[in-house]
């Protein structure tokens, strides 16, 4: 905890060790020891004191005006109103614009209680594996973590980045013209032009589903911009696409691999996860497997390879995946075997 | 209720009428007693502020809640924490009211100043220093957000706090020089 107080004292870090005791302040009290180790400091030199009270009385400034600068973002970018009674004097604020304009010649604090701004929801975001998640972001967006997901949330003045490190996850987009809001993901991006659609990085593949609007697809940041058509048969050479709803577009790190349309029975399936469910129709134990896999930590296991290929259908609340191993035993006649503490074995009953 | 009018009258009655009992919430929560008045005046000119943005309901808890926390902020500041820590701190350096080199500046001036200064910062030093500057999240949980010890989250913090001071001179430096230039010109030509 006292590293500070080893750092060398010659003339150019002056300014730096002061600005570490003000860091420091800042993080929190100082205990006995640290306050001494400062006052030994301070009484080395007399610039030590003049410097430290310099920046200490800078940074207050700085937090004046970084809460200022909060409260105009909060103030210009209009949260949705909250209650009815906002509403009604809306009218007679728009009216007031003018006198604020005023008000505003008088540097003083324009900047409201409210803390929150623009910017408040910047950060890390994560769900465990078997986790879901609702985030409403500061500008109203809402984004839907699926199991054992990252995300980083960095939003600026002029654009709403949003960085999908892992995982699958689903953007709700609030309209905003002024601020691009673009999901990074792997080499490419995701640009929402309209306003929902869902991520999925799994392996070397982006997989995206666009349910309502319509969004553009950067399957790589280097290359040009050049071809931006949709639904064309030559779309594999494609390194960006525009689509709208129903589509699906699979991309890899460098191009677009394919663009698919979705009927709407297949985009409600893949999109169910939404609403806390799996749902299968028809299709392989090992798909089926794999996708239960995404959301527990047990370690499921096909025992007998020749049961890969039967067909499952279903649907399983994903906080209860126990469900899944029941109808496969059930519907299937299969028997579901727990094994050690952390794996389950498929195989045939007999 | 029925005073709702009133209420809107002025907030400066309210301020008036209420003054004594926002000193007393002032003192209550200030350690120092040195900054009433400007606490006060500061909670009325926000709250005047606010109201004129979106009309204030109910400006005596506006109020009240305004100085409350201008008077939790006043102790949060380091230059008030560092009067607590410094064993001497009698003596005057302190106290004394050296012109910091933003005296020289407009508010908006000093404003757009910094925010260049924070622009110009490292990429993690600037994201480290925003987070707490103006979303205002405490160094620990940005620690604990962007992944990296506390301590290295003090370092981005103190290495912010230095570049800018640099940045802020080095700006004032040159303003000076071109006043400077122009009040030799002005000169010449009488």
């Amino acid at each position: 905890m006292t590293q500070v107080v080893n750092f060398p004292s010659t003339e150019d870090s002056v300014s730096r060790t002061a600005a570490l005791w003000v860091a420091k302040m800042d993080s929190g009290e100082l205990d006995a020891e640290e306050q001494r180790a400062l006052n030994e400091w301070i009484a080395l030199d007399p610039t030590h004191k003049t410097e430290l009270i310099r920046l200490a009385k800078l940074w207050d400034k700085m937090s004046d005006i970084g809460q200022r600068e909060a409260g105009r973002e909060s103030l210009s970018n209009e949260t949705p109103i909250k209650n009815t009674k906002r509403g009604r004097f809306r009218e007679f604020a728009l009216k007031t614009a003018a006198c604020l304009a005023i008000a505003l010649a008088i540097p003083t604090a324009v900047y409201v209680q409210e803390r929150s701004s623009a910017l408040s929801t910047n950060g890390h975001f994560l769900t465990e594996v078997g986790q879901q998640r609702n985030l409403e972001l500061a500008d109203g967006s809402e984004v839907f973590l699926n199991t054992n997901t990252v995300i980083d949330v960095d939003y600026t003045l002029d654009r709403r980045v949003i960085n999908l490190l892992k995982g699958e996850a689903n953007f709700d987009v609030a309209p905003d013209k002024t601020r691009p809001f673009v999901v990074k993901v792997k080499n490419g991006d995701v640009q929402a032009l309209g306003t929902s659609f869902s991520v999925r990085v799994a392996n070397d593949q982006v997989n995206v589903l666009v349910s309502h609007g319509t969004v553009r697809v950067n399957a790589s940041d280097n290359a040009p911009d050049a071809s931006s058509q949709s639904t064309d048969p030559a779309i594999k050479t494609r390194t960006s696409v525009v689509v709208g709803a129903g589509k699906q577009v699979i991309f890899n790190e460098k191009a677009v691999d394919s663009v698919t349309q979705q009927d709407e029975v297949s985009l409600a399936q893949k999109l169910y996860w939404k609403k806390g469910f799996l749902a299968f129709d028809d299709e392989n134990l090992s798909s089926v497997v794999e996708e239960v896999s995404r959301y527990t930590k047990y370690n499921i296991v096909i025992a007998d390879p020749d049961i890969r290929t039967l067909r499952v259908g279903g649907f399983y609340p994903i906080d209860n995946l126990e469900t899944v191993f029941t109808s496969l035993e059930m519907n299937l006649g299969l028997r579901v075997k727990k094994v050690g503490e952390n794996a389950y074995y498929i195989m045939k009953s007999s | 209720m029925q005073d709702e009018s009133l209420d809107k009258k002025s907030i400066f009655s309210v301020f008036t009428e209420y003054k004594s009992s926002l000193a007393r919430v002032v003192k209550r929560y200030l350690r120092k007693e040195s900054d009433v008045d400007d606490i006060l005046q500061e909670a009325f000119l926000q709250t005047y502020a606010a109201d004129r943005s979106t009309p204030i309901q109910l400006p005596k808890v506006y109020l009240f809640k305004t100085t409350k926390n201008l008077a939790v902020r006043e102790n949060s500041k380091i230059s008030t924490k560092l009067t607590e820590y410094i064993e001497d701190s009698a003596d005057s350096v302190l106290i004394s009211d050296d012109k910091d080199a933003f005296e020289l500046l407009s508010e908006q001036q000093e404003q757009k100043l910094l925010l260049e200064a924070i622009a110009l910062l490292p990429e993690q030093c600037q994201r480290v220093t925003k987070l707490r500057l103006i979303n205002g999240v405490r160094i620990k949980d940005i620690a604990v957000m962007l992944n990296i010890s506390v301590s290295t989250a003090e370092k981005h913090i103190a290495k912010g706090l230095e570049r800018c001071d640099e940045y802020v001179r080095q700006a004032l430096t040159t303003a000076i020089q071109q006043q400077d230039n122009v009040d030799n010109k002005q000169k010449q030509s009488n």
